[in-house]
């Protein structure tokens, strides 16, 4: 670069120039947002120019995570918390105390749900009767973990939520993001937060319950919900007309077949489900559960092996298949061969990729056996991958990989398929993924396959 | 850069305009490239960029950088859906790498300030970033030392102001 040469000329008094704090402050308000929020900060103490820099900060997060007390080694984990807490809790205090009139784009805070936070509400209410924050986000933790089961702590942290929401109902009139983990709030009483929430885009729930066990949606802004380790009775999807993801993360429904059931939902593409099912449970029928909503990702994990979805006819299942382009099966029983898994393919047109995790398989060549005698406990929840990408038949890609656990490994990468055909024969090939490509071979008859064995060419795996 | 500049002519940013740096240095590019300005795009608009565009705050060696980074970019807004997108993006994303790994004091902060009076928000936001990035992860006495910031506290101004954000100076 010709200018840079010049710019070496000018020597070394130029570099020793602070041309940094020269900059206006805008810019180095831009720079500073682009810190993390403790290095911003500790601008603070370089100079006078820096002095009040930290004050008019227009992205600011604070999470609990994210403070260590320097004599922690010395504390047990549970004053530990308290101290970071604390720490979370002073630096919300002091970093929107300053008497700025300057806008806040995004106010993050990631709190433990202790009886002190509370103030943290208080602040963000003051700083807000004269300061505008244009979104906010709250990840609200539990102070202790493994209480999953401790009701009564549940309820209080419920008690102290609400506490919190009622303390800054300004935030919560702008929060875009929630994340609520480990209460149990009364039914009404979540409705009434969510609906001063106008701007919520993100929500997840975890270990959380209602009283009824009946979560009910409507909601007009949200985008993406998560329920993990939520045991409601039922999930009533009533209207949420910008949603796009819903994972639900250990679906604890129990008596009722269908226990999460769609309203309007009309832009609702990506499903995540995982269920551990257990053998009183019926089967569901996808045709049926899915209703009018038009998945275009589907995520199915079975978690303990057991299948809780029933094989129907391609035709049952069109309509609802019919956007579907991402399918991904996790922890599929071996025994659920890959016939089985051809009646969702069948279905669906549009399918490009197929994403397929085995459920403690094992895959029987000798070098295996080496590994399994290696490391023995590793063996029970030893997963394969599959990767179809493109299935359509006119496509121009096609990539299986078996991972990198299953050894020999085998790529197949589809050279250009508008050329001559090509064909690899597969080689020492787990027995388990012929079928798989022969379907291949069968649907496509044109695409050409190449097996590599190294493993730089796996695609990553799918993002749902 | 040619074939950026070629493209520019085929999106029907065809018309040239004429950039005057500090010291007299003359750039001539076409509308589609200078008008990632928003600043000379509004002046476009206004239809004053006739007898060339006077930019008394840009030195040439800045501004032959700018223009650069504007020819490399004028394909980036226009190239919609084009199978030959993904190739430029990455190209751009080396030379965007290079230009930005290159950069350093003086010259990122005349760029950084070239970048903000020309109104270019993509190359504000890349120097910023490398700005940022250096200070990263710094302790304030780091910081001072990489920058040639004077401390002009007194030990116990400096102090205080630490007590008062404890909070950030605990790790």
């Amino acid at each position: 670069m010709a200018s840079n040469g010049t710019s070496v000329a000018e020597g070394d008094k130029a570099n020793q120039e602070d041309r940094l704090s020269a900059l206006p402050d805008d810019i180095l308000i831009h720079i500073l947002d682009r810190l993390k929020t403790h290095d911003a900060v500790r601008t603070s103490v370089l100079s006078r120019r820096w002095r009040h820099l930290p004050g008019v900060l227009s992205k600011i997060i604070l999470h609990v995570g994210s403070f260590k007390p320097k004599d922690g080694s010395m504390l047990a984990k549970d004053d530990l918390r308290i101290r970071s807490n604390i720490s979370v809790i002073e630096a919300t205090q002091s970093i929107l105390a300053h008497k700025s009139q300057r806008k806040i784009n995004f106010l993050s805070v990631g709190f433990y749900l202790r009886e002190e936070s509370i103030s943290i509400a208080h602040s963000i209410n003051d700083a807000m009767a004269n300061r505008e924050i244009v979104s906010t986000k709250f990840m609200i933790l539990p102070e202790k973990h493994g209480i999953q089961r401790m009701e009564d702590y549940k309820i209080i942290c419920g008690k102290r939520f609400m506490s919190f929401s009622y303390a800054c109902p300004r935030a919560f009139g702008c929060l875009k993001q929630l994340i609520l983990t480990c209460v149990r709030l009364g039914n009404s009483d979540f409705t009434d937060v969510l609906s001063t929430c106008k701007k919520l885009e993100y929500l997840q729930l975890i270990s959380c319950d209602f009283q009824p066990s009946v979560l009910q949606m409507e909601h007009p802004t949200l985008i993406k919900m998560e329920l993990v380790v939520c045991t409601f009775e039922s999930v009533d999807l009533k209207s949420l007309p910008k949603l796009r993801t819903l994972i639900v993360d250990t679906w604890m429904g129990l008596e009722e077949i269908y226990p999460l059931s769609f309203g309007y939902v009309p832009q609702l593409s990506t499903l995540k489900l995982t269920y551990k099912g257990t053998t009183r449970d019926k089967n569901i029928k996808l045709s049926e559960f899915l209703g009018n909503a038009a998945i275009g990702a589907l995520h199915l994990d079975f978690e303990c092996g057991r299948i809780w979805i029933q094989p129907e006819h391609p035709k049952l299942l069109a309509p609802v298949l019919r956007n579907l382009q991402i399918a991904s099966l996790t922890c599929i029983h071996e025994e659920c061969n890959l016939t089985w898994i051809f009646f969702l393919l069948e279905a669906a047109p549009l399918l490009e990729t197929m994403h397929i995790k085995m459920w403690d398989h094992e895959c029987k060549t000798s070098e295996d056996e080496e590994l399994y005698q290696k490391e023995g406990t590793f063996i029970a929840s030893m997963r394969k991958n599959i990767m179809h990408k493109n299935w359509r038949k006119d496509s121009r890609k096609v990539v299986c990989t078996v991972d990198d656990v299953c050894k020999p490994i085998f790529i197949t990468n589809i050279i250009d398929t508008r050329k001559n055909i090509e064909l690899q024969p597969f080689e020492n090939i787990c027995s388990y993924f012929v079928p798989i490509f022969n379907y291949v071979m069968q649907t496509s008859p044109k695409i050409a396959m190449q097996i590599s064995p190294k493993t730089d060419l796996i695609p990553t795996s799918v993002e749902l | 850069m040619a074939a950026a500049a070629a493209e520019a002519t085929i999106d029907g940013g065809g018309k040239m305009i004429i950039l005057i740096s500090a010291d007299g240095k003359r750039f001539e590019v076409t509308e589609a490239v200078a008008s990632q300005s928003q600043l000379i795009s509004n002046m476009i608009e206004d239809d004053c960029t006739e007898n060339g565009v006077r930019l008394p705050n840009v030195d040439g060696d800045i501004l032959t950088m700018v223009v650069d980074y504007c020819n490399m970019h004028a394909g980036d807004a226009a190239a919609d859906g084009d199978t030959t997108k993904a190739s430029s993006t990455e190209e751009l994303k080396k030379f965007d790498a290079e230009l930005v790994q290159a950069l350093e004091n003086p010259v990122l902060f005349k760029l950084i300030l070239a970048a903000n009076f020309l109104n270019i928000k993509s190359l504000l936001d890349m120097t910023c970033q490398r700005v940022a990035d250096m200070m990263s992860g710094k302790t304030p006495e780091q910081m001072r030392e990489t920058f040639s910031i004077e401390n002009d506290f007194t030990p116990e101004e400096e102090a205080a102001i630490r007590q008062e954000n404890a909070w950030a100076f605990d790790d």
